[in-house]
């Protein structure tokens, strides 16, 4: 196993599992997240060499895989029925089961705004970790968290009887 | 929905898994990626001579690559935030977008490279649109998903349909001044479906395509040469003849002309210009209508479109990672070295003018790549460039849109940097023939210094914008940015030099007038009163003086902008947002911080004028209100 190769390793172990749930929380399907999920770690594994700085592979292979999802998405077109078709597959013992429907809502927001909150609120990571994983400032990344609190607040005020 | 929801929801995540191991196969893809990119550094042109004509046996030959020198070095001048583009034409007017997506179409101002128009056209013509044609005078729209050819006054900007193109589908739409053509499938024909002047509602014939009943066009171009179409399937090549309308030319060919994957057609300079990909390849067939002869050549990347300027044929061409853009000359097939770009490119198109390539990529961006030294390409002084994954400023104004750049002044009131309008106290370094000059307000400290004091740290990534602004510091979202005084990006310079230069030069427009705007009034203590709701967030009470609910007041936005907290005269205020809130990042004083006055209208009601200079309707609430805390 070359050197490449053990730093690929390396990164799945340690970030294989999120990739999956971001992947999943991007596309709403569990095969499409896994499919997605594989490409990204054989992008971010072609490139492991040539990052400068190794800590920000995981950054890269988070926007990677943001990325394929919106590329798969409009391939699709499928985002404007996510919600409901994820209402309607939601099979026992899946992720969604534990959910009170709250995951389908976030996976109505854009894809940017489900990748901050993911990382700022399902891996804790800080305004600046997140801004630093998706190469981006900490003022967007704290403006895109305040956006999707908006929108899914009004999305739950317009579900409201 | 606050926090807690949100984590909890999140938390259902925990159930997925990834297997313990990561797949062999996914090893070696990600070695195979490495060899490939490699491999990429280097430039592989095959060029293949053929001759074809109606029945004719082709004959393939190769030679060695002929690369030219690589000329004028394009350059990209500016990129914008455009959304889902699926099309995109240049005409007099400017560059059109075809956004299919959100159902608009965008014209893009080839002076400021910023989106002037985006006009809605999906409720006139039933669906999005995935092509655009542009002539001066029209703009044909494809509605696809409808069967519909729609059109737009450029002069107007109204949107009507032009018309119904039957049941069949259709994949590609050309136009010129006399007639708009759509190709179509099931059956395969093509279809003039308006005349010149005249817009009829349905199709005036249909021409059926030469080719066999299985034959599909995917692709038309039209122009001095005639209308074409591409037989993606068979790899025919076809021609309507402008007199009577009937096919003039068939062309078979599909080892010369198509080689499988994306196809695409162009024409001009004489030629007919066919493209189609391979693998990792895309091959160029020039087709001369006069004699028949087809030559082609093969350069790396895939799924290419073209476009055709003044003196060349234009390729996009794409990895997984790069969009290579390769400069044709038309009578020698000779090629440049392509000029690479990071990205993705893998649904791009391309167009020409202005001087310039405008290129559609990573699924909602538009670059202009400036081709021609000659014509004046004008940078774009107002909008920042979006650059990587970092986030985009908004292109519909100056600097003060932007909610990264808007920050400038705040750096200015907090951290002591002035903006005087002289040179008298600036910091002038030379750096070779770039006259560059830094501020500060004593005009006599390193920046490195004045940096350090105020808690700036460098940034790893530096922000770069299209008029050479670098932002080089930052500190709890307050930013230092730097620039040329002549616009020269400063990213040519030495670090040595960079690193000691800060620039106050480029002067933030405040677009609100605040002149006559009484002080803004003090609160009138500085414990806020709150407390914790059950459901995490907080009710807060507010704290400003009554004022007499007349005249203007300066007001400072907090933090997080007017949809946290307004608090003034004794209330807080409801800010309405506009109908096209939420599009784009326009009205960042939403979101953050903002200085602008606040107008009473009534008792209840007042006008926020924002720096920006838009005004926000305010209404006000009574007694405390709840909210989430501002992160």
């Amino acid at each position: 196993m070359t050197k490449a190769d053990e730093r690929l390793v390396g990164l799945y172990a340690a970030h294989g599992s999120s990739a999956l749930r971001l992947a999943f929380l991007l596309t709403g399907d569990r095969h499409t997240a896994e499919d997605l999920t594989q490409e990204a770690f054989a992008r971010v594994g072609g490139r492991l060499m040539g990052l400068r700085d190794p800590e920000r592979a995981a950054g890269y292979l988070y926007r990677t895989l943001m990325n394929l999802a919106r590329g798969h998405g409009r391939r699709l077109q499928r985002d404007r029925n996510l919600a409901t078709r994820m209402a309607n597959e939601r099979p026992a013992g899946s992720a969604a089961a534990a959910d009170d429907g709250t995951l389908g809502l976030l996976l109505t927001l854009p894809l940017r705004q489900r990748t901050v909150l993911f990382l700022r609120h399902y891996l804790d990571m800080s305004e600046a970790d997140a801004a630093r994983h998706l190469d981006c400032s900490v003022a967007a990344v704290k403006s895109l968290t305040h956006r999707a609190s908006q929108s899914l607040r009004r999305n739950i005020e317009g579900e409201s009887p | 929905m606050n926090e807690n929801d949100i984590r909890k929801a999140l938390r259902s995540l925990d159930t997925i898994e990834a297997n313990g191991t990561l797949s062999p196969a996914i090893v070696r893809k990600a070695n195979r990626r490495r060899t490939l990119t490699a491999a990429l550094s280097g430039l592989g042109v095959v060029v293949l001579i053929a001759a074809a004509g109606l029945g004719a046996d082709s004959l393939l030959l190769s030679r060695e690559p002929q690369v030219q020198p690589a000329g004028p070095e394009p350059e990209v001048v500016a990129t914008i935030e455009v959304g889902r583009v699926m099309g995109l034409d240049a005409d007099r007017n400017g560059v059109w977008t075809a956004n299919y997506e959100d159902g608009t179409v965008g014209l893009i101002d080839p002076a400021t490279t910023e989106v002037l128009e985006r006009v809605e056209v999906d409720d006139v013509l039933g669906a999005g649109v995935s092509d655009v044609h542009a002539t001066d005078t029209d703009v044909w729209l494809a509605a696809s998903d409808n069967l519909a050819v729609g059109h737009l006054d450029p002069a107007t900007l109204q949107v009507s349909v032009a018309a119904d193109v039957g049941s069949s589908s259709f994949y590609d739409i050309s136009a010129d001044t006399k007639e708009v053509w759509v190709a179509q499938a099931d059956p395969p024909s093509f279809d003039p479906v308006t005349s010149h002047g005249t817009r009829i509602a349905s199709a005036a014939s249909v021409v059926p395509a030469p080719g066999g009943q299985f034959a599909t066009y995917s692709d038309i171009a039209s122009g001095d040469e005639g209308v074409w179409a591409l037989g993606e399937s068979e790899g025919s090549l076809a021609a309507i003849s402008p007199v009577d309308g009937e096919p003039r030319v068939a062309l078979t060919n599909d080892e010369l002309l198509v080689m499988g994957g994306q196809a695409d057609i162009a024409v001009g300079h004489g030629y007919v210009w066919v493209e189609s990909s391979g693998e990792a390849t895309t091959r160029v067939a020039r087709f001369d209508p006069a004699t028949s002869e087809i030559q082609a050549i093969t350069v790396d990347g895939q799924g290419g479109v073209m476009a055709v300027s003044g003196d060349a044929l234009w390729l996009l061409t794409h990895d997984d990672d790069h969009g290579l853009l390769w400069r044709i000359d038309p009578s020698t097939l000779d090629v440049a070295a392509p000029f690479q770009m990071n990205g993705e490119f893998q649904l791009a198109d391309i167009a020409y003018g202005f001087g310039s390539i405008w290129v559609t990529h990573d699924f909602e961006l538009l670059s202009r790549i400036a081709i021609e030294p000659g014509v004046e390409a004008p940078i774009a002084t107002a909008s920042p460039e979006h650059r990587g994954s970092g986030e985009v400023c908004d292109q519909g104004g100056p600097w003060i849109d932007c909610q990264e750049a808007r920050w400038l002044r705040r750096v200015v009131g907090e951290a002591g940097f002035e903006l005087i309008g002289d040179n008298a106290s600036a910091l002038e370094f030379a750096a070779g023939p770039y006259n560059l000059y830094g501020w500060n307000a004593a005009g006599d400290r390193p920046v490195e210094e004045v940096a350090s004091e105020e808690g700036y740290e460098p940034r790893d990534q530096i922000d770069a914008f299209s008029d050479g602004t670098r932002l080089l510091w930052a500190a709890q979202d307050l930013h230092i940015y730097l620039s040329s005084m002549d616009g020269t990006s400063v990213g040519e310079l030495p670090t040595s030099i960079i690193d000691r230069l800060i620039d106050a030069s480029r002067v933030v427009a405040r677009e609100a007038d605040l002149s006559g705007a009484k002080p803004q009034p003090t609160p009138t203590t500085d414990d806020q009163r709150s407390e914790q709701t059950d459901d995490g967030r907080v009710r807060v009470w507010p704290v400003t003086e009554d004022v007499v609910d007349e005249g203007k007041y300066l007001f400072e936005a907090p933090h997080c902008g007017l949809g946290w907290m307004i608090d003034f005269d004794g209330s807080f205020w409801d800010a309405t947002e506009p109908d096209d809130y939420g599009r784009g990042d326009n009205y960042p004083f939403f979101y953050n911080g903002d200085q602008g006055a606040i107008t009473f209208t009534g008792s209840n009601t007042a006008i926020y004028q924002a720096s920006t200079g838009e005004e926000i309707r305010l209404e006000r609430l009574s007694g405390p209100i709840v909210i989430d805390p501002c992160a």
